[in-house]
Protein backbone atom coordinates (compact mmCIF):
# COMPACT_ATOMS: atom_id res chain seq x y z
CA UNK A 1 0.00 0.00 0.00
CA UNK A 2 2.48 2.07 0.64
CA UNK A 3 4.88 1.38 -1.75
CA UNK A 4 1.97 1.94 -4.84
CA UNK A 5 0.97 5.33 -2.73
CA UNK A 6 5.15 6.24 -2.97
CA UNK A 7 4.82 5.36 -6.30
CA UNK A 8 2.31 7.60 -7.59
CA UNK A 9 3.88 10.15 -5.59
CA UNK A 10 7.14 9.83 -7.38
CA UNK A 11 4.91 9.87 -11.02
CA UNK A 12 3.32 13.28 -9.81
CA UNK A 13 6.70 14.31 -8.39
CA UNK A 14 8.05 14.01 -12.40
CA UNK A 15 5.12 15.17 -13.92
CA UNK A 16 5.44 18.13 -12.30
CA UNK A 17 9.09 19.45 -12.46
CA UNK A 18 8.71 17.96 -16.23
CA UNK A 19 5.74 20.16 -16.61
CA UNK A 20 7.78 23.43 -16.40
CA UNK A 21 9.58 21.87 -19.50
CA UNK A 22 6.15 21.42 -20.54
CA UNK A 23 4.89 25.07 -20.68
CA UNK A 24 8.26 26.19 -22.17
CA UNK A 25 7.37 24.05 -24.61
CA UNK A 26 3.24 25.32 -24.81
CA UNK A 27 4.83 28.97 -25.26
CA UNK A 28 6.95 28.10 -28.40
CA UNK A 29 4.90 25.42 -30.15
CA UNK A 30 1.08 26.80 -29.94
CA UNK A 31 1.51 30.41 -28.77
CA UNK A 32 4.61 31.64 -30.87
CA UNK A 33 3.82 28.39 -33.10
CA UNK A 34 7.41 27.67 -33.73
CA UNK A 35 8.65 24.52 -33.81
CA UNK A 36 11.90 24.49 -31.21
CA UNK A 37 14.24 21.79 -31.05
CA UNK A 38 16.56 23.75 -29.14
CA UNK A 39 14.66 22.46 -25.90
CA UNK A 40 17.12 19.13 -26.43
CA UNK A 41 19.80 20.83 -25.66
CA UNK A 42 19.17 23.52 -23.10
CA UNK A 43 17.49 21.69 -20.78
CA UNK A 44 20.63 19.34 -20.67
CA UNK A 45 22.55 23.18 -19.99
CA UNK A 46 19.99 23.64 -17.14
CA UNK A 47 20.98 20.59 -15.59
CA UNK A 48 24.60 20.76 -16.65
CA UNK A 49 24.81 24.50 -15.14
CA UNK A 50 22.85 23.84 -12.08
CA UNK A 51 25.14 20.90 -11.42
CA UNK A 52 28.51 23.11 -12.04
CA UNK A 53 27.23 25.19 -9.65
CA UNK A 54 26.00 23.37 -7.18
CA UNK A 55 29.45 21.01 -6.81
CA UNK A 56 31.28 24.74 -6.67
CA UNK A 57 29.46 25.20 -3.69
CA UNK A 58 27.27 27.79 -4.90
CA UNK A 59 23.91 28.38 -2.97
CA UNK A 60 21.31 25.67 -4.44
CA UNK A 61 18.87 28.77 -4.70
CA UNK A 62 21.28 30.76 -7.14
CA UNK A 63 22.09 27.58 -8.50
CA UNK A 64 18.95 26.58 -9.87
CA UNK A 65 18.04 30.14 -10.78
CA UNK A 66 20.95 30.61 -13.26
CA UNK A 67 20.30 28.29 -15.50
CA UNK A 68 16.81 29.80 -16.64
CA UNK A 69 19.54 32.83 -17.61
CA UNK A 70 21.18 30.33 -19.59
CA UNK A 71 18.49 28.84 -21.07
CA UNK A 72 17.17 32.80 -22.09
CA UNK A 73 20.35 32.73 -24.12
CA UNK A 74 20.50 29.55 -25.59
CA UNK A 75 16.50 30.66 -26.79
CA UNK A 76 17.47 34.22 -28.09
CA UNK A 77 20.24 32.70 -30.53
CA UNK A 78 17.59 29.94 -32.52
CA UNK A 79 15.66 33.11 -32.15
CA UNK A 80 18.41 35.22 -34.10
CA UNK A 81 19.46 32.31 -36.91
CA UNK A 82 15.93 32.15 -37.20
CA UNK A 83 15.21 35.97 -37.82
CA UNK A 84 18.24 37.76 -38.35
CA UNK A 85 20.12 34.98 -40.52
CA UNK A 86 16.89 33.18 -42.05
CA UNK A 87 17.90 29.81 -40.91
CA UNK A 88 14.47 27.73 -41.09
CA UNK A 89 12.91 27.59 -37.50
CA UNK A 90 13.84 23.31 -37.65
CA UNK A 91 17.21 23.97 -38.67
CA UNK A 92 18.41 26.75 -36.34
CA UNK A 93 17.00 25.00 -33.66
CA UNK A 94 18.91 21.58 -34.31
CA UNK A 95 22.07 24.15 -34.90
CA UNK A 96 21.74 25.06 -31.03
CA UNK A 97 20.57 22.13 -30.23
CA UNK A 98 24.07 20.90 -31.38
CA UNK A 99 26.34 23.54 -30.49
CA UNK A 100 24.68 22.97 -26.60
CA UNK A 101 25.99 19.45 -27.01
CA UNK A 102 29.57 20.81 -26.44
CA UNK A 103 28.85 23.68 -24.94
CA UNK A 104 27.31 21.17 -22.15
CA UNK A 105 30.17 19.30 -21.95
CA UNK A 106 32.42 21.99 -21.25
CA UNK A 107 30.18 23.19 -18.42
CA UNK A 108 30.23 19.96 -16.79
CA UNK A 109 33.63 18.82 -17.41
CA UNK A 110 32.52 15.45 -18.15
CA UNK A 111 29.63 13.46 -19.28
CA UNK A 112 28.04 12.88 -15.85
CA UNK A 113 27.82 15.39 -12.65
CA UNK A 114 26.98 13.19 -9.28
CA UNK A 115 24.95 15.63 -7.19
CA UNK A 116 24.39 12.79 -4.28
CA UNK A 117 26.88 14.68 -2.10
CA UNK A 118 25.89 18.12 -2.36
CA UNK A 119 23.62 20.76 -1.28
CA UNK A 120 20.32 20.54 -3.58
CA UNK A 121 17.35 22.26 -3.55
CA UNK A 122 15.57 19.67 -2.49
CA UNK A 123 17.70 19.40 0.61
CA UNK A 124 17.29 22.65 1.25
CA UNK A 125 13.42 22.65 1.67
CA UNK A 126 14.19 19.46 4.18
CA UNK A 127 16.52 21.22 6.36
CA UNK A 128 13.83 23.67 6.37
CA UNK A 129 11.70 21.35 8.37
CA UNK A 130 10.13 19.61 5.29
CA UNK A 131 9.24 15.78 5.66
CA UNK A 132 11.39 14.02 2.68
CA UNK A 133 8.98 11.96 1.84
CA UNK A 134 6.63 15.21 0.17
CA UNK A 135 9.14 17.68 0.11
CA UNK A 136 10.13 16.88 -3.70
CA UNK A 137 6.24 17.27 -4.48
CA UNK A 138 5.77 20.18 -2.57
CA UNK A 139 8.56 21.61 -3.96
CA UNK A 140 7.69 21.32 -7.88
CA UNK A 141 4.01 21.77 -7.14
CA UNK A 142 4.72 25.86 -6.00
CA UNK A 143 7.37 25.96 -8.58
CA UNK A 144 5.04 25.04 -11.15
CA UNK A 145 1.92 27.02 -9.96
CA UNK A 146 4.54 30.31 -9.53
CA UNK A 147 5.73 29.16 -12.97
CA UNK A 148 2.26 29.30 -14.37
CA UNK A 149 0.89 32.57 -12.39
CA UNK A 150 4.04 34.33 -14.49
CA UNK A 151 3.53 32.57 -17.91
CA UNK A 152 -0.47 33.52 -17.86
CA UNK A 153 0.41 37.13 -16.51
CA UNK A 154 2.50 37.81 -19.22
CA UNK A 155 0.58 36.67 -22.19
CA UNK A 156 -1.83 39.05 -20.81
CA UNK A 157 0.12 42.15 -20.93
CA UNK A 158 0.76 44.70 -23.44
CA UNK A 159 3.57 42.82 -24.39
CA UNK A 160 2.03 39.60 -24.37
CA UNK A 161 -0.86 39.92 -26.25
CA UNK A 162 1.90 40.97 -29.03
CA UNK A 163 3.95 37.52 -28.80
CA UNK A 164 0.66 35.81 -29.41
CA UNK A 165 -0.53 37.77 -31.81
CA UNK A 166 2.79 37.43 -33.50
CA UNK A 167 2.04 33.75 -33.28
CA UNK A 168 -1.51 33.99 -34.90
CA UNK A 169 -1.15 36.45 -37.16
CA UNK A 170 2.14 38.12 -38.17
CA UNK A 171 1.50 40.11 -40.54
CA UNK A 172 -1.13 41.95 -38.75
CA UNK A 173 0.74 42.59 -35.36
CA UNK A 174 3.49 43.77 -38.09
CA UNK A 175 1.58 46.32 -39.54
CA UNK A 176 0.33 47.35 -35.87
CA UNK A 177 3.97 48.60 -35.23
CA UNK A 178 5.40 45.46 -33.64
CA UNK A 179 9.01 44.15 -34.38
CA UNK A 180 8.09 40.45 -34.60
CA UNK A 181 11.70 39.33 -35.36
CA UNK A 182 12.04 40.67 -31.14
CA UNK A 183 8.84 38.78 -30.73
CA UNK A 184 10.08 35.49 -31.82
CA UNK A 185 13.56 36.44 -30.11
CA UNK A 186 12.58 37.02 -26.98
CA UNK A 187 9.53 34.85 -26.79
CA UNK A 188 11.86 31.54 -28.14
CA UNK A 189 14.50 32.64 -25.48
CA UNK A 190 11.52 32.90 -22.51
CA UNK A 191 10.26 29.38 -23.60
CA UNK A 192 14.15 27.48 -23.44
CA UNK A 193 14.45 30.24 -19.91
CA UNK A 194 11.88 27.78 -18.15
CA UNK A 195 13.16 24.29 -20.19
CA UNK A 196 16.44 24.96 -18.65
CA UNK A 197 14.77 25.47 -15.54
CA UNK A 198 12.86 22.40 -15.26
CA UNK A 199 16.21 20.52 -16.31
CA UNK A 200 18.57 22.32 -13.49
CA UNK A 201 15.20 20.99 -10.92
CA UNK A 202 15.50 17.35 -12.84
CA UNK A 203 18.72 16.69 -12.05
CA UNK A 204 18.58 17.75 -8.65
CA UNK A 205 15.89 15.74 -8.16
CA UNK A 206 17.38 12.54 -9.81
CA UNK A 207 20.94 13.47 -8.34
CA UNK A 208 22.88 13.89 -11.12
CA UNK A 209 23.23 15.87 -14.68
CA UNK A 210 24.17 13.84 -17.63
CA UNK A 211 25.01 15.05 -21.19
CA UNK A 212 22.78 12.43 -22.72
CA UNK A 213 19.13 13.89 -20.55
CA UNK A 214 17.83 15.86 -23.11
CA UNK A 215 17.85 13.77 -25.25
CA UNK A 216 13.46 13.09 -26.33
CA UNK A 217 12.89 16.28 -24.23
CA UNK A 218 10.92 18.18 -27.16
CA UNK A 219 8.47 15.46 -27.87
CA UNK A 220 8.30 14.82 -24.30
CA UNK A 221 7.15 18.38 -23.98
CA UNK A 222 5.41 18.19 -27.07
CA UNK A 223 3.43 14.83 -26.00
CA UNK A 224 2.32 16.55 -22.82
CA UNK A 225 1.03 19.73 -24.82
CA UNK A 226 -1.32 17.37 -26.94
CA UNK A 227 -2.57 15.06 -24.40
CA UNK A 228 -3.39 17.97 -22.18
CA UNK A 229 -4.93 19.88 -25.63
CA UNK A 230 -6.85 16.20 -25.78
CA UNK A 231 -7.84 16.54 -22.11
CA UNK A 232 -8.94 19.70 -21.41
CA UNK A 233 -9.30 21.48 -24.79
CA UNK A 234 -8.16 25.02 -23.67
CA UNK A 235 -9.88 27.93 -25.32
CA UNK A 236 -7.75 30.69 -22.89
CA UNK A 237 -3.91 31.44 -22.19
CA UNK A 238 -4.63 30.20 -18.56
CA UNK A 239 -6.19 26.80 -19.86
CA UNK A 240 -2.96 26.08 -22.16
CA UNK A 241 -0.66 26.36 -19.02
CA UNK A 242 -3.21 24.62 -16.97
CA UNK A 243 -3.36 21.75 -20.15
CA UNK A 244 0.47 21.85 -20.49
CA UNK A 245 0.92 20.88 -16.90
CA UNK A 246 -2.06 18.50 -16.81
CA UNK A 247 -0.66 16.93 -20.12
CA UNK A 248 3.06 16.27 -18.52
CA UNK A 249 1.26 14.37 -15.47
CA UNK A 250 -0.20 12.83 -17.44
CA UNK A 251 2.46 12.11 -20.00
CA UNK A 252 4.37 10.78 -16.78
CA UNK A 253 1.21 8.40 -15.93
CA UNK A 254 1.97 6.73 -19.38
CA UNK A 255 5.43 6.52 -19.15
CA UNK A 256 4.74 4.49 -15.38
CA UNK A 257 2.02 2.46 -16.92
CA UNK A 258 4.21 1.71 -19.98
CA UNK A 259 7.22 0.50 -17.41
CA UNK A 260 4.61 -1.32 -15.42
CA UNK A 261 3.60 -3.72 -18.96
CA UNK A 262 7.29 -4.38 -19.24
CA UNK A 263 8.53 -1.96 -21.53
CA UNK A 264 12.33 -1.60 -20.48
CA UNK A 265 13.23 2.02 -19.81
CA UNK A 266 15.26 2.32 -23.22
CA UNK A 267 12.36 1.67 -24.68
CA UNK A 268 10.19 4.61 -23.34
CA UNK A 269 11.20 6.76 -26.21
CA UNK A 270 9.77 4.30 -28.85
CA UNK A 271 6.53 4.58 -26.80
CA UNK A 272 7.02 8.27 -26.25
CA UNK A 273 7.24 8.13 -30.21
CA UNK A 274 4.69 5.87 -30.48
CA UNK A 275 2.01 7.83 -27.82
CA UNK A 276 2.67 11.52 -30.04
CA UNK A 277 1.93 9.84 -33.04
CA UNK A 278 -1.49 8.49 -31.69
CA UNK A 279 -2.26 11.65 -30.16
CA UNK A 280 -1.69 13.83 -33.18
CA UNK A 281 -2.89 11.37 -35.54
CA UNK A 282 -6.48 10.80 -33.83
CA UNK A 283 -7.38 13.90 -34.67
CA UNK A 284 -7.17 13.55 -38.05
CA UNK A 285 -8.75 10.46 -38.18
CA UNK A 286 -11.64 11.26 -36.18
CA UNK A 287 -12.23 13.89 -38.88
CA UNK A 288 -11.32 11.64 -41.63
CA UNK A 289 -14.17 9.28 -40.04
CA UNK A 290 -16.65 12.30 -39.50
CA UNK A 291 -16.32 13.04 -43.30
CA UNK A 292 -17.66 10.34 -44.58
CA UNK A 293 -19.73 9.54 -42.20
CA UNK A 294 -21.76 13.38 -43.37
CA UNK A 295 -21.23 12.51 -46.98
CA UNK A 296 -22.95 9.13 -45.93
CA UNK A 297 -25.69 10.95 -44.25
CA UNK A 298 -25.94 13.15 -47.72
CA UNK A 299 -26.36 10.46 -49.48
CA UNK A 300 -29.32 9.32 -47.38
CA UNK A 301 -30.72 12.71 -47.14
CA UNK A 302 -30.96 12.36 -51.19
CA UNK A 303 -32.25 9.02 -51.10
CA UNK A 304 -35.12 10.09 -48.89
CA UNK A 305 -35.86 13.19 -50.82
CA UNK A 306 -36.37 11.42 -53.98
CA UNK B 1 0.59 64.33 -45.94
CA UNK B 2 1.82 61.55 -48.66
CA UNK B 3 4.40 62.39 -51.05
CA UNK B 4 5.76 59.81 -53.52
CA UNK B 5 8.44 60.68 -55.34
CA UNK B 6 9.40 59.21 -58.42
CA UNK B 7 9.08 55.65 -56.85
CA UNK B 8 10.28 52.45 -59.06
CA UNK B 9 10.34 48.70 -58.13
CA UNK B 10 11.35 45.91 -59.95
CA UNK B 11 10.55 42.11 -59.49
CA UNK B 12 12.74 39.73 -60.36
CA UNK B 13 10.99 37.02 -62.58
CA UNK B 14 12.43 33.31 -63.20
CA UNK B 15 13.82 34.46 -66.53
CA UNK B 16 16.08 37.21 -65.19
CA UNK B 17 13.94 40.14 -67.10
CA UNK B 18 12.27 41.28 -64.01
CA UNK B 19 8.95 43.04 -64.31
CA UNK B 20 8.38 46.55 -63.17
CA UNK B 21 5.89 46.68 -60.88
CA UNK B 22 6.31 50.45 -60.02
CA UNK B 23 7.43 52.86 -62.90
CA UNK B 24 8.31 56.26 -62.00
CA UNK B 25 5.47 56.77 -59.90
CA UNK B 26 5.10 60.29 -58.06
CA UNK B 27 1.59 61.22 -56.25
CA UNK B 28 1.02 64.06 -53.42
CA UNK B 29 -1.89 63.71 -51.03
CA UNK B 30 -3.41 66.79 -48.69
CA UNK B 31 -4.42 65.99 -46.14
CA UNK B 32 -8.56 64.48 -46.11
CA UNK B 33 -7.73 63.31 -49.50
CA UNK B 34 -9.88 60.23 -50.11
CA UNK B 35 -8.49 58.99 -53.56
CA UNK B 36 -9.61 55.54 -55.23
CA UNK B 37 -7.04 53.71 -56.74
CA UNK B 38 -8.06 51.45 -59.87
CA UNK B 39 -6.51 49.67 -62.79
CA UNK B 40 -6.26 45.81 -64.09
CA UNK B 41 -5.00 42.93 -62.23
CA UNK B 42 -0.77 43.58 -62.18
CA UNK B 43 -1.26 47.16 -62.53
CA UNK B 44 0.50 47.97 -59.81
CA UNK B 45 -2.05 49.12 -57.15
CA UNK B 46 -0.94 46.73 -54.53
CA UNK B 47 2.23 46.68 -54.73
CA UNK B 48 2.19 51.21 -54.58
CA UNK B 49 -0.24 50.13 -50.93
CA UNK B 50 3.10 47.37 -49.83
CA UNK B 51 5.36 50.06 -50.55
CA UNK B 52 3.85 52.98 -48.93
CA UNK B 53 3.46 50.83 -46.17
CA UNK B 54 7.04 49.02 -46.48
CA UNK B 55 6.57 45.59 -46.55
CA UNK B 56 8.84 45.71 -49.58
CA UNK B 57 11.87 48.36 -50.30
CA UNK B 58 11.94 50.55 -53.63
CA UNK B 59 14.34 50.68 -55.66
CA UNK B 60 14.37 53.96 -56.12
CA UNK B 61 13.10 57.50 -55.26
CA UNK B 62 11.60 58.63 -52.00
CA UNK B 63 8.27 58.23 -48.97
CA UNK B 64 7.77 60.76 -47.32
CA UNK B 65 4.45 60.05 -45.07
CA UNK B 66 3.54 63.69 -42.53
CA UNK B 67 6.64 65.16 -43.61
CA UNK B 68 9.14 62.17 -42.75
CA UNK B 69 10.87 60.26 -44.97
CA UNK B 70 10.52 56.72 -44.17
CA UNK B 71 11.91 55.29 -47.50
CA UNK B 72 14.51 52.96 -45.73
CA UNK B 73 12.18 52.90 -42.50
CA UNK B 74 10.70 49.14 -41.88
CA UNK B 75 6.96 48.13 -41.65
CA UNK B 76 6.39 48.21 -37.91
CA UNK B 77 8.58 51.64 -37.30
CA UNK B 78 6.22 53.26 -40.08
CA UNK B 79 2.62 51.85 -38.10
CA UNK B 80 2.14 54.45 -36.05
CA UNK B 81 1.13 56.59 -38.91
CA UNK B 82 -0.80 54.53 -40.96
CA UNK B 83 -3.44 52.12 -40.67
CA UNK B 84 -4.17 48.84 -43.20
CA UNK B 85 -7.15 46.94 -44.31
CA UNK B 86 -6.31 43.79 -46.19
CA UNK B 87 -8.36 42.16 -48.67
CA UNK B 88 -8.58 38.88 -46.57
CA UNK B 89 -10.60 39.55 -43.09
CA UNK B 90 -8.57 36.94 -41.66
CA UNK B 91 -5.39 39.11 -42.60
CA UNK B 92 -6.46 42.17 -40.01
CA UNK B 93 -7.34 40.38 -36.80
CA UNK B 94 -5.79 37.81 -34.62
CA UNK B 95 -8.29 34.98 -34.69
CA UNK B 96 -7.30 33.32 -31.67
CA UNK B 97 -7.12 36.22 -29.22
CA UNK B 98 -10.23 38.04 -28.05
CA UNK B 99 -11.95 40.89 -29.73
CA UNK B 100 -10.64 43.13 -26.57
CA UNK B 101 -7.26 42.13 -26.82
CA UNK B 102 -7.42 42.64 -30.82
CA UNK B 103 -8.59 45.91 -30.03
CA UNK B 104 -6.20 46.53 -27.12
CA UNK B 105 -3.45 46.17 -29.57
CA UNK B 106 -4.74 48.53 -31.94
CA UNK B 107 -4.43 51.08 -29.62
CA UNK B 108 -1.15 50.96 -29.11
CA UNK B 109 -0.42 51.52 -32.86
CA UNK B 110 3.30 52.03 -32.86
CA UNK B 111 3.55 52.29 -29.15
CA UNK B 112 6.04 50.69 -27.17
CA UNK B 113 4.47 47.61 -25.72
CA UNK B 114 5.60 47.10 -22.11
CA UNK B 115 4.51 44.94 -18.95
CA UNK B 116 1.70 46.43 -18.08
CA UNK B 117 -1.71 44.91 -18.40
CA UNK B 118 -2.71 44.41 -22.04
CA UNK B 119 -6.37 44.86 -21.79
CA UNK B 120 -7.44 48.11 -19.28
CA UNK B 121 -10.94 48.22 -18.05
CA UNK B 122 -10.94 52.27 -19.17
CA UNK B 123 -10.26 50.74 -22.10
CA UNK B 124 -13.40 48.67 -22.38
CA UNK B 125 -15.99 51.10 -22.37
CA UNK B 126 -14.23 52.59 -25.28
CA UNK B 127 -13.90 49.59 -27.17
CA UNK B 128 -17.57 49.03 -26.33
CA UNK B 129 -18.76 52.46 -27.26
CA UNK B 130 -16.66 52.21 -30.56
CA UNK B 131 -18.02 48.61 -31.36
CA UNK B 132 -21.83 49.97 -30.96
CA UNK B 133 -20.75 52.42 -34.09
CA UNK B 134 -20.41 49.26 -36.17
CA UNK B 135 -23.79 48.04 -35.25
CA UNK B 136 -23.17 44.82 -35.26
CA UNK B 137 -23.48 43.30 -31.48
CA UNK B 138 -20.40 43.14 -30.74
CA UNK B 139 -20.00 45.06 -28.05
CA UNK B 140 -21.38 42.60 -25.88
CA UNK B 141 -18.80 40.00 -27.56
CA UNK B 142 -15.57 41.55 -25.86
CA UNK B 143 -14.09 38.29 -24.64
CA UNK B 144 -15.40 35.83 -27.57
CA UNK B 145 -12.14 34.81 -30.04
CA UNK B 146 -12.41 36.61 -33.25
CA UNK B 147 -12.33 33.53 -35.19
CA UNK B 148 -16.00 32.94 -34.20
CA UNK B 149 -16.57 35.99 -36.39
CA UNK B 150 -18.15 36.05 -39.63
CA UNK B 151 -16.03 37.31 -42.48
CA UNK B 152 -17.73 40.84 -42.71
CA UNK B 153 -17.58 41.06 -38.65
CA UNK B 154 -14.12 40.10 -38.66
CA UNK B 155 -13.13 42.73 -41.66
CA UNK B 156 -15.72 45.76 -39.90
CA UNK B 157 -13.34 45.04 -37.04
CA UNK B 158 -10.44 45.13 -38.79
CA UNK B 159 -11.63 48.79 -40.26
CA UNK B 160 -12.02 49.67 -36.66
CA UNK B 161 -8.90 48.73 -35.18
CA UNK B 162 -7.40 50.56 -38.34
CA UNK B 163 -8.64 53.42 -37.33
CA UNK B 164 -8.93 53.39 -33.85
CA UNK B 165 -5.57 54.76 -33.22
CA UNK B 166 -6.40 57.94 -35.23
CA UNK B 167 -3.56 57.36 -38.05
CA UNK B 168 -2.73 60.08 -40.38
CA UNK B 169 -3.04 57.67 -43.64
CA UNK B 170 -5.27 54.60 -44.26
CA UNK B 171 -4.47 52.07 -46.58
CA UNK B 172 -7.59 50.19 -47.76
CA UNK B 173 -6.47 47.46 -50.51
CA UNK B 174 -9.47 46.02 -52.10
CA UNK B 175 -11.25 45.75 -48.72
CA UNK B 176 -14.38 44.80 -49.27
CA UNK B 177 -13.15 42.17 -52.47
CA UNK B 178 -13.71 39.04 -50.83
CA UNK B 179 -17.20 39.84 -49.09
CA UNK B 180 -20.65 39.25 -50.44
CA UNK B 181 -22.45 42.36 -51.92
CA UNK B 182 -24.47 42.79 -49.08
CA UNK B 183 -21.88 42.87 -46.49
CA UNK B 184 -19.28 44.50 -49.23
CA UNK B 185 -21.71 47.55 -49.08
CA UNK B 186 -21.95 47.86 -45.30
CA UNK B 187 -18.19 47.68 -45.07
CA UNK B 188 -18.01 50.42 -47.44
CA UNK B 189 -21.17 52.38 -45.69
CA UNK B 190 -18.86 51.53 -42.94
CA UNK B 191 -15.57 53.00 -44.08
CA UNK B 192 -17.00 56.14 -45.41
CA UNK B 193 -18.53 57.01 -42.23
CA UNK B 194 -15.33 56.39 -40.21
CA UNK B 195 -13.09 58.43 -42.85
CA UNK B 196 -15.74 60.90 -42.37
CA UNK B 197 -15.01 61.75 -38.94
CA UNK B 198 -11.73 61.46 -38.54
CA UNK B 199 -9.39 63.97 -39.93
CA UNK B 200 -7.11 61.61 -42.23
CA UNK B 201 -6.22 60.67 -45.57
CA UNK B 202 -6.96 57.63 -47.74
CA UNK B 203 -5.91 55.16 -50.59
CA UNK B 204 -8.21 52.84 -51.51
CA UNK B 205 -8.14 50.15 -54.32
CA UNK B 206 -10.68 48.70 -55.46
CA UNK B 207 -12.20 46.90 -58.77
CA UNK B 208 -15.08 48.36 -58.78
CA UNK B 209 -15.19 51.74 -61.20
CA UNK B 210 -18.76 52.87 -60.37
CA UNK B 211 -17.32 52.80 -56.84
CA UNK B 212 -13.91 54.12 -57.57
CA UNK B 213 -15.85 57.30 -58.60
CA UNK B 214 -19.13 57.13 -56.11
CA UNK B 215 -16.67 57.33 -53.19
CA UNK B 216 -13.61 59.54 -52.22
CA UNK B 217 -12.51 63.07 -53.39
CA UNK B 218 -10.04 61.72 -56.33
CA UNK B 219 -9.24 58.95 -58.42
CA UNK B 220 -6.03 57.68 -60.01
CA UNK B 221 -5.64 54.87 -62.98
CA UNK B 222 -2.68 52.58 -62.83
CA UNK B 223 -1.33 50.79 -65.57
CA UNK B 224 1.53 48.46 -65.95
CA UNK B 225 3.04 50.47 -63.15
CA UNK B 226 2.11 53.75 -63.59
CA UNK B 227 -0.01 56.35 -63.14
CA UNK B 228 -2.45 57.05 -66.29
CA UNK B 229 -5.16 59.02 -64.85
CA UNK B 230 -5.37 61.72 -62.09
CA UNK B 231 -8.74 63.14 -61.46
CA UNK B 232 -10.23 65.24 -58.72
CA UNK B 233 -12.89 66.95 -57.65
CA UNK B 234 -15.21 68.99 -58.86
CA UNK B 235 -14.35 67.56 -62.29
CA UNK B 236 -14.84 63.52 -60.90
CA UNK B 237 -17.56 64.25 -59.71
CA UNK B 238 -19.46 64.52 -62.90
CA UNK B 239 -17.71 61.61 -64.62
CA UNK B 240 -19.55 58.27 -65.79
CA UNK B 241 -17.55 54.97 -65.61
CA UNK B 242 -17.44 55.23 -70.22
CA UNK B 243 -16.18 58.77 -68.97
CA UNK B 244 -13.21 56.71 -67.05
CA UNK B 245 -12.85 54.38 -70.09
CA UNK B 246 -12.07 57.18 -72.64
CA UNK B 247 -9.75 58.93 -70.59
CA UNK B 248 -7.59 55.56 -70.39
CA UNK B 249 -8.07 55.42 -74.01
CA UNK B 250 -7.04 59.03 -74.82
CA UNK B 251 -4.09 58.98 -72.09
CA UNK B 252 -2.61 55.59 -73.71
CA UNK B 253 -4.08 55.04 -76.95
CA UNK B 254 -5.01 51.47 -76.23
CA UNK B 255 -8.40 50.19 -75.26
CA UNK B 256 -8.77 48.78 -71.50
CA UNK B 257 -9.09 45.18 -72.70
CA UNK B 258 -8.96 43.34 -68.58
CA UNK B 259 -12.29 41.58 -68.48
CA UNK B 260 -12.43 41.49 -64.77
CA UNK B 261 -11.86 45.41 -64.64
CA UNK B 262 -14.87 46.02 -67.20
CA UNK B 263 -17.22 43.26 -65.83
CA UNK B 264 -17.78 44.66 -62.71
CA UNK B 265 -18.49 48.38 -64.32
Amino acid sequence: MTSAFGAIFRVLEQGLVYAVMAVGVYLSSRVLDFPDLTVDGSFPMGAAIAARLLVGGVHPLMATLFAPVAGFFAGAATGMLNTKLRISNLLAGILTMTALYSVNLRVMGRANVPLLRTDTVLTLIQDMGMPPMISAFLLFCMVTVIVKFLVDSFLRTEFGLALRATGDNEGMIRSLGVNTNSMKIVGIGIANALVALSGALVAQYQGFADIGMGIGTVVAGLASVIIGEAIISPRSVGMGTLGAIIGSVAYRICVFLALRLGFAPTDLKLVTAFLVIVALSGKSIKQGIGGERREAGRNVGTEVSM
Amino acid sequence: MLELKSLCKKFQSGTGNGRMALKDVSLSLQPCDFVTVIGSNGAGKSTLLNVIAGVFPVDSGQVIIDGQDVTYLPEHRRASVLGRVFQDPMQGTAGSMSIEENMAMALKRGERRGLSRGVLARDRDYFRQQLSSLGLGLEDRLLEPVKLLSGGQRQALALLMATLSKPKLLLLDEHTAALDPRTAQEIQELTNGIVGQGNLSVLMVTHNLRLALAVGTRTIMMHEGEIVLDVSDPERSEMTVSDLLERFHDARGERLSDDRILLEV
